[in-house]
């Protein structure tokens, strides 16, 4: 039988560390110079200088642009509109500019794109506020996500790709709540909406990934995929629990999640194994089928007690079994190679 | 285990050693089987972790629930209390051990997570019977609060070499700290002995923080007692920092953030010195000047911005991404704060905010002119 004392992590599995060259130290298996030998090559004084010297630039970066910051707020209503909106426009023009001088491929032009990406949402606003278009919030923010869409396609640069999420799932909550505010009949269906429209984001970036390596980190699918998730489970727990009471909306909802979960399952079991969001997914479904048991187990048929015991078995039971399958199929990853994406 | 940013693994090291002739061939065989010995646990993956602690949380809720629902207990029996809680304790105790010797992934993920309730619920009610034991009226210098500050210290102490969990570990000792300290202030308020009695738990904090992780001494066991201290360590300073928090009704107006400030400041040069090699290199021209900037930082920021900036240097010396990450935020946030709350108009801080970045730009600037920003 395998078990848990049987298996010793591979040497090259542990990292070197400076705890494991101060552990070895201190119980004198290896001499004060093997120490010293040992710290070099894992922190190289240049490293050093090179880790404080990128702080000091961040932390400058930072501290002066806050300080222009709040020299702009000190001194806004001073500010003649076109001061306010040239200066915007000045800065976007220089980090567009920066942007094609340093190259889109470089790490600076990069950044200088990102730049360019946000102060456009800035521009957007202070001119909706010079000019007083009336534009409700919602329409700033689409525009906003409209107008960095070819930022996002240029720079192959995953934050500009994480702004534009986080700005469009923004823009698509308050076109919810301006259009259609809640009643019955719509209650909770944003949930299912924003979770359907971030499983789409996902499914782009699961069929784009192979040809863009700029969206292999991992963030770029957790961070869909658990908005994706999140939404699906609060309309089936909300369905769950008030089972008797429920309006259409909350059917719909609970139909959108079991298939965003069941979605989320055979992809990540099938198509693309990983276990991550396998584990994030059957989290999800615990807690939806937590909420099942807590409602099926009434208090008043079982007594408070009798039914407090059940539940607490039952979810070490679901739990436990969560974990047995998510272990097999990790250790199943381990020995073949070929299942892994 | 931290998830570390080290690309060197622990048997490339050891070939290294071995061919600059620090160690044998078969010393190399035998540190490697001694650390493959020791890295090894019974620890799942952190996902998998995060699924049992959910799991085991809600069970313990149930179970607690249970208890008290059917009356089996009486909870303010002291002597029944304890007796119930040493009892499920032992219980959890076993289970872990059947765990751990020769369970199957299966059983152990069940037993595990079995354990983890019994042992939580059984501390719990444990800590309740020796708090009953000595009822204490908690207006009077916090009597109340110091006692189940010792109860959960005498808890954990006992347990601790019993059972092998980390977040349990974790948990039990960052509640301790946490306790004493609200002892402190809610016991002490308007008395001059809490700013005291705080700056002397925040120095005890931080000295026995740096033996943990600047020390080889300190064994992989001692760890969640290290990160419960960063933890009790940053609410103190956040205690310190933040006009808001300490805007209480047992609040005494009479702290100063001064001392709390200098000795975090001596510790980040101990650190420094640590993170170089040793304490006599702080002689040299880029220690100095870190030194020096850090003895600064002791005189003019808050306390927040020193931790946060320790806490960086200390993950980035241990390779650890998330004391790095955690020292970041903690910078960001307490800087942000130091400015918002400086008693200035808005124009004035710009023109302080712009003057320490470009101060901070001139020692950036400084770094490149001496070539000292260059990988070898």
């Amino acid at each position: 039988m395998d078990t848990i004392r049987d298996r010793l992590t591979p040497l090259d599995q542990i990292p070197a560390t400076r705890q494991l060259v101060e552990a070895l130290f201190a119980d004198g298996k290896i001499t004060h110079e093997a120490r010293e030998y040992a710290l070099n090559l894992l922190y190289p004084a240049r490293r050093w200088g090179l880790w404080v010297s990128r702080l000091l630039l961040a932390l400058g970066v930072t501290l002066t642009l806050s300080g222009f910051l709040y020299f702009y707020a000190f001194n806004w209503a001073a500010i003649p509109d076109m001061v306010k909106l040239g200066s915007i426009e000045g800065a976007l023009i220089a980090c567009m500019g920066g942007a094609l001088w340093r190259g889109l491929e470089t790490r600076g032009g990069k950044f200088f794109a990102l730049g360019a990406a946000t102060l456009i949402g800035v521009f957007l606003a202070v001119f909706g506020q010079v000019y007083q278009t009336g534009a409700d919030a919602w329409e700033l923010f689409a525009a906003w996500a409209l107008l960095i869409l070819p930022f996002c396609a240029a720079s192959c640069f995953a934050p500009v790709w994480g702004l534009w999420l986080a700005v469009a799932n923004t823009g698509l909550y308050l076109f919810w709540n301006h259009y259609l505010p809640l009643h019955a009949h719509t209650d909770g269906l944003i949930y299912p909406l924003l979770g359907l429209f971030n499983t789409g984001v996902l499914a782009i970036r699961e069929i784009l990934d192979k040809r863009m390596p700029w969206l292999s980190p991992a963030w770029t699918r957790n961070l869909p995929a658990v908005i994706a998730l999140c939404c699906a489970v609060v309309p089936l727990v909300c369905l769950v629990l008030g089972w008797k009471d429920a309006t259409p909306a909350m059917g719909y909802g609970g139909v959108i999640g079991i298939l965003i979960l069941g979605g989320f399952y055979g992809f990540f079991r099938y198509v693309k194994t990983d276990v991550h969001a396998l584990a994030g997914t059957l989290l999800a479904g615990c807690v939806v089928a937590e909420s099942a048991l807590f409602k099926m187990m009434d208090i008043r048929e079982l007594g408070g007690a009798g039914m407090l015991l059940l539940l607490g078995v039952a979810t070490i039971t679901l739990f436990a079994s969560v974990i047995v399958w998510l272990r097999n199929l990790s250790k199943e990853l381990e020995v073949s190679p070929w299942m892994k994406h | 285990m931290d998830e570390a940013l080290s690309k060197l693994d622990a048997g490339k090291l050891l070939f290294a050693l071995e061919s600059n002739r620090h160690i044998t061939s078969r010393q190399r065989e035998q540190l490697a089987d001694r650390i493959r010995r020791k890295e090894t646990s019974a620890d799942l993956p952190y996902y998998l972790r995060l699924l049992a602690g959910i799991g085991a949380f809600i069970a313990t809720g149930c179970l607690l629930g249970f208890l008290a629902l059917t009356k089996v207990i009486a909870f303010d029996n002291a002597a029944e209390a304890m007796g119930w809680g040493g009892m499920l304790i032992a219980c959890g105790i076993v289970l872990a051990r059947t765990a751990a010797i020769d369970a199957g992934i299966a059983l152990h993920s069940f037993l595990m997570q079995t354990s983890f309730c019994l042992v939580g619920a059984g501390k719990l009610l444990a800590i309740c019977g020796i708090v009953g034991l000595f009822p204490h009226d908690y207006r009077h210098n916090g009597g109340e609060l110091w006692n189940v500050a010792f109860a959960l210290a005498a808890v954990t102490a006992l347990t601790w070499p019993f059972y092998d969990v980390f977040i349990d570990r974790f948990i039990c000792s960052a509640a301790t700290l946490l306790t004493a300290m609200s002892a402190i202030i809610v016991g002490h308020a308007g008395s001059e002995m809490t700013e005291f009695l705080l700056n002397g738990l925040l120095v005890a904090e931080l000295c026995i923080a740096g033996f943990i992780f600047t020390s080889g001494r300190a064994g992989r066991s001692l760890a969640p007692l290290g990160y419960a201290l960063l933890s009790a360590i940053t609410v103190i300073v956040s205690f310190l920092s933040v006009d808001g928090i300490r805007d209480l009704p047992f609040h005494a107006p009479v702290f100063s953030p001064a001392f709390a400030n200098i000795a975090l400041a001596a510790a980040l040069v101990g650190l420094i010195g640590w993170a170089a090699g040793d304490l006599k290199r702080l002689s040299q021209e880029p220690l100095l000047i870190a030194s020096a900037g850090a003895g600064m930082l002791g005189f003019i920021a808050t306390p927040g911005i020193t931790l946060g900036l320790g806490l960086m240097i200390l993950g980035y010396a241990r390779l650890s991404r998330r004391l790095l990450a955690y020292g970041g935020l903690l910078t960001a946030a307490f800087l942000c704060i130091y400015y918002y709350s400086l008693a200035l108009t808005l124009f004035e801080k710009s023109g302080v905010l712009v003057a320490s970045g470009l101060l901070l730009l001139a020692g950036y600037g400084y770094m490149r002119f001496r070539k000292l920003d260059k990988e070898a």
